[in-house]
């Protein structure tokens, strides 16, 4: 009997059937109907040029779901992110506006954005408390400290050397996007392919074996916390650098988005199940999302309403399909 | 006798695996009858299906003679199934009234709780069970033993007909299995139908009236217990003899590997020994005695207040798992779900994690060496399993268990500390994880093992240490010959 169901096994792993196929990449086809949609709904939806805004609008979001995927992977949540972008942002512009190098600003603004996401790291699993209330409260401090760097003034006239990181490269290609899509990929290969990738599935999976297992699970925790403060930090510089100016404001708001790409993405909220690929997918989607609404041009209100409907009924869908065999 | 249950033919599948194939399963009003076979054999799966947590692919079930379809839990209740599974379902922060009438509160309606009717309902389903207990007790105060008489309760005043217990016994103590057994018989007496889960074979032929073997998701034998002797009983269980081992008793143990100096915690005080290389040291004592804990304290993973530790002749500071299996230990827990397995990985990445950083290359993983490795365990320790990847929440619990030893055979561990390794596992896998364990010390490996159950004890350990209160109060080198003063210091200290 034991042979029989080898057998079977092989076969479906080497002839998958449409419903397996369908149930694996159920978020995929969610994907692919949402592209049908909007190519339905409007003309420019394809083009070459919507594609690009499209990439370059995601970028931020998708650069900081990179950092929420690893912190939500091990059962955590960040929800100082946005406010981190904010201040990591009026640094580096604070720094370079005032004639600093803007490499030796950018490499300090990452220091302080990994700093600030140790700092998270250490709170929640040193002192046990719960990941939401400290980052929660990383966050309500962090956008204050973005508003004292300058009053709550935004900070102009930066030097195009540091600017040019927020425009495109090869005639019309976001640079942001570049910078998101490389990011992503090394995510994925660090999750799947390194002895790092995997304890963080461990761990997420559950902290007590992995703990006796030998993994020291805070030390893994806190890695999370740094690479999403770290990645936090990238997106404050190219967000800045984009909009050519450093803002206290920006970014409010921005964690629930990127949770809630990270969750659309199939990643388990309890922690240990979840991929950068679905996440990257759940960004686009949610950008999908925005884009169709303007190329129709809808406002915003309606943008906000049905962003969460939307969301919903995705998940809704998700489950259904994953559940059903 | 009439039948008050039939399941004809039932089938079900799994993705991969055929669960159950064409069983029938039959009871007689007033029965206990027990339900018995292997990890993995389909047990859990027919009473999951009579409970209506799965629905079966074929077959039919006749209640009373009439075809009924079970599709949801609520239907099972409705027909007058009641079943308590193996980690019991009762709400802690409740009292066991409370749990007993959880749902509608005698109150069907909503609205103010009628506390008093309620306590004073709850009290008379406790005496019809012979036990005076105050129901308005909290149930996390309550032992285990009253949290399955509290199940039990729930059960009857569910107003159901037949009672399913799935491993009732395996938490509880001597004198509780003994009051679980007179309730049952009681409630046999008032025309209940039991059907009793059960791995150990005394408590089938202490409790029961017929039994039901199932092996491999197939029907193998339905007879009264007093037909069937326990030898028979194994072979149809396993499928094949087992042979009782006397432990040979090995006399040339060299230089000592463990040595375990003065430990002292909350829990344990002033514990000192030493285990040697090739030795099997077994840990006896009551639940409570400090068994797990020191355990988990030589570990790492529980600190110590004071005391040393020496391996291999030199003296380690061991603060935590990480730094315990570095130095070659691993440590097979107590509770295989919580703190051994990882569910959701697969049985490959479990096996793994403490050896990921020696599977590596510049900390990317070597994943065809890991696959020929793990090819290697799956044979070597029997697992049965359809693939490497299968996540380990799909596999029985001896298979479980035996892919938390390979993480340590995997990692090459020179001592092994199991904590009660055989619990909830067949008896075949039962004989597997010990002649595995033999293997070992014959390797050189050194092995301490905390267990409740006297016969494996015996069997496999060179040495014996008896723990009481957190202490360490006496030793034996020959276990076989003082079994009874083994168990008698164990309870009297």
């Amino acid at each position: 009997m034991t042979v029989n169901i080898e057998r079977n096994e092989e076969r479906e792993a080497r002839f998958p059937s449409f419903k397996v196929i369908l149930k694996k990449y159920n978020l995929f086809f969610i994907f692919l109907g949402f592209i049908i949609i909007g190519s339905l709904l409007s003309d420019q939806f394809l083009s070459v040029q919507n594609i690009l805004n499209l990439l370059q609008q995601s970028s931020f979001v998708g650069i900081i779901s990179i950092g929420m995927t690893f912190v939500i992977l091990v059962a955590g949540i960040d929800l100082s992110v946005g406010a981190v972008l904010a201040l990591t942002g009026m640094l580096a512009t604070l720094m370079i506006s005032s004639g600093m190098n803007p490499a030796a600003a950018i490499a300090i603004t990452l220091v302080v954005g990994a700093a600030l996401g140790f700092v998270n790291g250490f709170i929640s699993t040193k002192f046990k408390v719960p990941a939401f209330i400290a980052t929660l409260a990383m966050m309500v401090s962090a956008r204050g400290l973005a508003f004292l760097t300058t009053d709550g003034n935004p900070i102009y006239d930066l030097p195009p050397s540091f600017t040019a990181l927020g425009g495109n490269v090869f005639g019309k290609i976001p640079l942001t996007a570049i910078i998101w899509i490389v990011l992503t990929i090394v995510a994925v290969i660090v999750l799947k392919y390194t002895t790092f990738g995997r304890k963080i599935y461990a761990v997420g999976g559950n902290a007590e074996s992995a703990r006796l297992s030998g993994i020291p699970v805070e030390k893994y925790v806190t890695w999370c916390f740094i690479i999403s403060g770290t990645l936090a930090a990238v997106a404050g510089i190219l967000m800045s650098a984009w909009l050519t100016v450093g803002q206290p404001t920006a970014g409010t708001g921005l964690e629930l988005d990127v949770i809630a790409a990270v969750v659309l993405g199939g990643t388990s909220l309890f922690g240990g199940k979840g991929s950068i690929g679905g996440t990257f997918i759940g960004v686009l989607i949610m950008s999908m999302i925005v884009n169709i609404f303007n190329l129709l041009g809808l406002s915003s209100y309606y943008q906000s309403v049905f962003m969460g409907v939307i969301i919903v009924l995705a998940l809704i869908m998700n489950q259904y399909i994953s559940n059903k065999k | 006798m009439s039948n008050i249950l039939e399941m004809k033919q039932v089938s079900k599948s799994f993705p991969g695996v055929k669960a159950l194939q064409k069983v029938d399963f039959s009871l007689e009003k007033g029965e206990v009858h027990c339900l018995i076979g292997a990890n993995g054999a389909g047990k859990s799966t027919l009473m999951k299906i009579l409970a209506g947590v799965y629905t079966k692919d074929e077959g039919e079930i006749l209640l009373e003679g009439k075809s009924v379809a079970i599709k949801t839990p609520s239907d099972s209740k409705e027909l007058g199934i009641s079943t308590i599974y193996q980690e019991l379902s009762l709400v802690e922060e409740l009292t066991l009234a409370e749990n007993i009438y959880l749902g509608n509160y005698l109150n069907p309606n909503g609205g103010f709780i009628k506390w008093k009717q309620l306590n004073e309902e709850a009290k008379k389903i406790f005496s019809l069970l012979g036990l005076s207990i105050a129901p308005s007790l909290q149930t996390s105060s309550a032992s285990m033993g009253l949290k399955q008489m509290t199940e039990i309760a729930k059960a009857i005043a569910s107003d159901c007909k037949i009672i399913v217990m799935d491993e009732p016994s395996t938490a509880l103590s001597g004198d509780e299995v003994e009051k679980l057994y007179e309730v049952i018989r009681l409630l046999k007496g008032k025309g209940y139908t039991i059907v009793y889960i059960s791995h150990k074979l005394e408590e089938l032929y202490a409790v029961g009236d017929r039994v039901t073997v199932l092996r491999n998701g197939e029907w193998v034998i339905t007879d009264r217990l007093e037909n069937i002797s326990q030898p028979e009983l194994i072979q149809h269980i396993t499928g094949r003899k087992i042979e009782k081992k006397e432990k040979v008793h090995h006399t040339t143990h060299r230089e000592e590997f463990l040595d375990v100096k003065n430990f002292s915690n909350k829990k344990i005080h002033d514990v000192s020994f030493s285990v040697k290389k090739g030795e099997i040291v077994g840990l006896y004592g009551l639940v409570g005695s400090g068994r797990t804990e020191l355990l988990r304290a030589i570990f790492g993973a529980d600190p110590i207040d004071s005391g040393e530790i020496y391996i291999d002749g030199s003296k380690k500071n061991i603060s935590s798992p990480q730094k315990a299996v570095d130095h070659g230990m691993g440590l097979v827990p107590e509770n295989r779900k919580t703190e051994g397995a990882i569910l959701d990985l697969s049985i490959s990445e479990n096996a793994f994690l403490p050896s990921l950083r020696a599977y590596s290359n510049r900390s990317f993983v070597k994943r065809k060496q890991m696959k020929a490795v793990m090819q290697e365990m799956i044979e070597k320790l029997n697992i049965k399993t359809s693939s490497k990847e299968v996540p380990m929440r799909n596999l029985s619990g001896g298979n479980q268990q035996k892919v938390i030893i390979s993480k340590w055979l995997i990692h090459q561990s020179r001592l092994l500390l199991f904590d009660e390794p055989t619990q909830g596992i067949d008896i075949g896998a039962k004989d597997e994880i010990y002649t595995i364990m033999k293997e070992l010390s014959e390797d050189g490996k050194s092995i301490l093992m905390a267990t409740s159950e006297i016969e494996e004890l015996l069997a496999v350990c060179d040495r014996v240490l008896i723990m009481f209160n957190g202490r360490l109060i006496k030793e034996f080198s020959t276990p076989a010959n003082y079994k009874s003063e083994i168990m008698n210091i164990a309870v009297s200290g």
